[in-house]
């Protein structure tokens, strides 16, 4: 059953065409991953998908779990999309720098409180127990990515590799069906990058997710992916298992930069 | 230059026309100043992206300080004008035109010089105008540069003829 | 805040300093209340009602890190309610000479408290009508816009003279704050700015500061958050217009000039933006050194027959103020810190110890 599905979504910046005719399909449960050359509108895909960017045409749907039907989800306001269940990490990480780890992962529980800010201000019963089971629920998630010492620390002063760690615990307290991560293994070394793959299957089957990623690292794509989407000026130019698209001329071409006439 | 002279019934003092022309030629100046030298160059450049910019070698600094150099100084012609006028200082006499041309440049659209002629001609319009037409709303005039700034910017955020800015995410 | 329920003994245990503080500080304000004469009195109260009006601005400014400088405005809503509704009926004729008040307020008298909130109430619902438009621009749009409405506020006042009585003011207004009423309000005022900002809606606010994408991108709606901070701000403000009115006896449009926004802001900088001790620190400062400059304001020529001194002059000198802070200090007082009494022991060891290594060089003796 696909989770999330783009038809002929176009994203045009003035005379840029930064996506032309995206179609993704992308099933419940699958690990997906979009790659292609730099700038081939991978991050704009993204943006277009968590709402970000409003599509010049074409429409993105969304069939979260506890809804029987999909939703159009084309050009929604980012929170709204978030509440339906697509969390996002960012390329350039985009931490809130000032405050802690564990006040980065509990902003993104705030989306469900369910009482207003003059309970929070009384901290009537309601409020207590709210803000008791986000904490709850954040120090379990500092505890599975392994941040829990450090919670307390301002998030800016966490070393790279944390702070990417962080960004995903971020996004989880916002308790997604579907995971976007934006270049992961991005200034990673090899040793990182493969403690990254097994962290990525573990909150996979931890968190019962649907995952889809842009990434750079081959490997990482070949060994995690179950489908891939290539990339290329917009355009998709080949979709498919790691090995089909490891076979594909098409993709070869693109990577290895062979004359675009050819 | 204030003692009118006639056309027919009309009474216009040489300096009402003398004062449209000099802000248009200083608009003329400062949009060639600003699209086809270097120094504006480097200003359009530094608007566009600070960081990038001084990776450029612009000297950051320099351009700001000519651009606020520049700023001043028309604002000063812009003083003069308006004492041609209206022959009477004060101290404080630059707070409300002031706020009202940062309205009209805001209204035009930011970074936009002929925006920023289009703002200040609606303002002025819309004020003389408004207590022209409805005497009962002359205490209000002050108001009426807010009240278009905010009704422009309800639905327009840019401004009239400003460019939308796309964040890189 | 600890989630677990503290006993009372626990309590007292954790917290003594600041009860003890308290303590002082309650009976600083009997002592002042009853021997201060009324020139002291009267800036002290200034000092809590400013220190009301910047916690609201900061909480908009710098929790949520929107540009807003409609303070003045507000203020005059809520100094304005407080005017109308409070002077005695029977007194209206004589304050509205020139045209007599519209009849459906003409006969309305409200308690002191229920004008209090009911001019809260009134910024916070002006704060919905300017916000709706204003909070959805960036930066300087919003603070030239919001700037904008409280001008439009004041004009607005100066010409509805059968309501607020125009450009002459409103005069009579029972002079009911006191000593007790600015600073127990001014107390509640800064206990629910904490509990507010300690809250998950005081994470969502910084958070907005912070990374207005990452936010939205959370799942933070950012106009409605925005909206919150700004209403709650422009509520705290209305209230301290409403104080301000019954300290003075009297409002009038001049008054609520938008420069009068511009001492909140050197507040606010100068105490640090997003730090709630630090705005209570400078509003203080500011107050008393506002007062304390006047005599600049005095004529008084040096040498030749040139007058140095001259009305205005300490707004220059408080200019220069606002530019050093920017220039050099950018972070103001506090930060984004609070002074607690770990920060204060922090602080105290940090100097001791730079004292010491000080003392220790020049070979004297350790303090």
């Amino acid at each position: 059953m696909s989770l999330l599905k783009t038809e002929k979504v176009i994203m045009q910046f003035g005379g840029v065409v930064a996506v032309n005719d995206l179609n993704i399909d992308i099933k419940k449960g699958e690990l997906a991953a979009l790659i292609g050359p730099n700038g081939a509108g991978k991050t704009t895909a993204f943006n277009v998908i968590t709402g970000v960017y409003t599509p010049t045409s074409g429409s993105v749907l969304l069939s979260p779990a506890n809804e029987n039907d999909s939703i159009d989800i084309t050009g929604k306001r980012p929170d709204l999309i978030t509440g339906l269940g697509i969390a996002r990490t960012f390329q350039n990480i985009r931490l809130f720098k000032e405050l802690s780890v564990m006040e980065n992962v509990l902003i993104a529980t705030h989306q469900n409180v369910n009482y207003n800010f003059l309970s929070a201000i009384f901290r009537t019963p309601k409020a207590r127990r709210g803000e008791a089971e986000a904490k709850e629920k954040c120090e379990f998630l500092l505890d599975k990515l392994g941040l829990i010492d450090l919670k307390d620390e301002k998030s800016s002063s966490l070393p790279y590799g944390q702070q990417r760690h962080l960004e995903i615990a971020r996004a989880l307290a916002t308790s997604p069906e579907l995971l976007l991560l934006d270049e992961p293994a991005a200034g990673m070394n090899p040793q990182e990058t493969d403690e990254l793959t097994d962290f990525i299957y573990q909150i996979r089957s931890d968190f019962d997710l649907t995952i889809f990623m842009i990434e750079h690292h081959m490997d990482l794509v070949m060994q995690i992916s179950d489908h891939i989407y290539v990339l290329d000026f917009g355009c998709t130019i080949a979709k498919g298992t790691p090995d089909e698209i490891q076979n594909n001329q098409k993709v070869i071409k693109a990577y290895l930069g062979v004359d675009a006439d050819a | 230059m204030t003692t009118p002279f006639y056309i027919g019934a009309l009474s216009i003092q040489p300096v009402s026309i003398l004062i449209p022309i000099i802000a248009f030629v200083l608009m003329m100046v400062l949009m060639f100043v600003i699209n086809k030298t270097k120094v504006g160059m480097a200003m359009r450049a530094v608007a566009k992206d600070y960081d990038t910019a001084k990776l450029m070698g612009i000297k950051i600094n320099n351009v700001i300080s000519s651009t606020f150099g520049i700023g001043s100084g028309l604002a000063a012609v812009g003083a003069i004008l308006w004492c041609m006028k209206y022959p009477s200082v004060l101290p404080l006499m630059g707070v409300v035109p002031g706020l009202k041309c940062f309205i009209a440049a805001v209204i035009g659209g930011i970074g936009n010089v002929k925006g920023a002629l289009l703002g200040g001609l609606i303002l002025g319009f819309s004020e003389v105008l408004m207590v022209a037409f409805f005497p009962a709303l002359t205490g209000y005039r002050d108001a009426i540069a807010f009240v278009i700034l905010i009704v422009i910017l309800l639905f327009l955020p840019n401004g009239l003829l400003g460019q939308k800015q796309v964040e890189k995410v | 805040m600890n989630t677990q329920k503290m006993t009372f003994s626990s309590f007292i245990k954790t917290h003594w300093k600041t009860i003890v503080f308290l303590g002082l500080l309650l009976i600083g304000i009997a002592l002042a209340n009853e021997f201060a004469d009324s020139y002291l009195r009267r800036i002290l109260n200034l000092c809590a009602i400013y220190t009301i009006v910047s916690l609201g601005m900061n909480l908009v400014n710098g929790f949520t890190g929107q540009f807003s400088l409609g303070q003045a405005g507000f203020m005059a809503i809520g100094a304005y309610t407080v005017a109308i509704f409070t002077v005695p009926v029977e007194m209206r004729a004589s304050v509205f000479y020139l045209e007599p008040m519209a009849p459906f307020l003409a006969n309305i008298e409200l308690p002191f408290i229920g004008a209090l909130i009911l001019g809260g109430i009134f910024s916070a619902l002006v704060a919905f009508l300017i916000g709706y438009p204003c909070l959805r621009l960036r930066g300087d749009y919003l603070a030239i816009a919001t700037l904008g409405f409280s001008e439009i506020i004041r004009i607005i006042f100066t010409n509805t003279q059968t309501i607020t009585n125009g450009a002459l003011g409103i005069k009579g207004i029972p002079t009911i704050s006191n000593l007790w009423w600015t600073y127990g309000i001014a107390l509640l005022v800064i206990i629910a700015t904490i509990l507010l900002v300690n809250s998950s809606y005081g994470r969502a606010f910084k958070s907005i500061r912070e990374d207005e994408i990452a936010a939205e991108a959370m799942g933070i709606g950012l106009f409605k958050t925005k909206m919150t901070s700004f209403m709650i701000g422009a509520f705290f403000t209305g209230i301290a217009g409403g104080l301000f009115a019954a300290l003075l006896g009297t409002v009038d449009p001049k008054q609520f000039y938008f420069t009068l926004t511009y001492n909140f802001l050197l507040i606010i900088v100068l105490g640090g933006m997003g730090s709630i001790s630090g705005t209570i620190i400078s509003s203080f400062i500011v107050t008393i050194g506002l007062e304390w400059l006047r005599f600049l304001d005095e004529p008084m020529a040096f040498g030749l027959d040139l007058p140095i001194f001259r009305p205005g002059f300490r707004m220059v000198i408080f200019s220069l103020l606002l530019m050093i802070i920017v220039l050099f200090y950018r972070k103001g007082l506090m930060g984004t810190n609070e002074l607690t009494w770990d920060f204060i022991r922090k602080k105290i060891r940090s100097i001791q110890s730079r004292l010491g290594r000080k003392t220790s060089i020049d070979g004297g003796e350790k303090k």
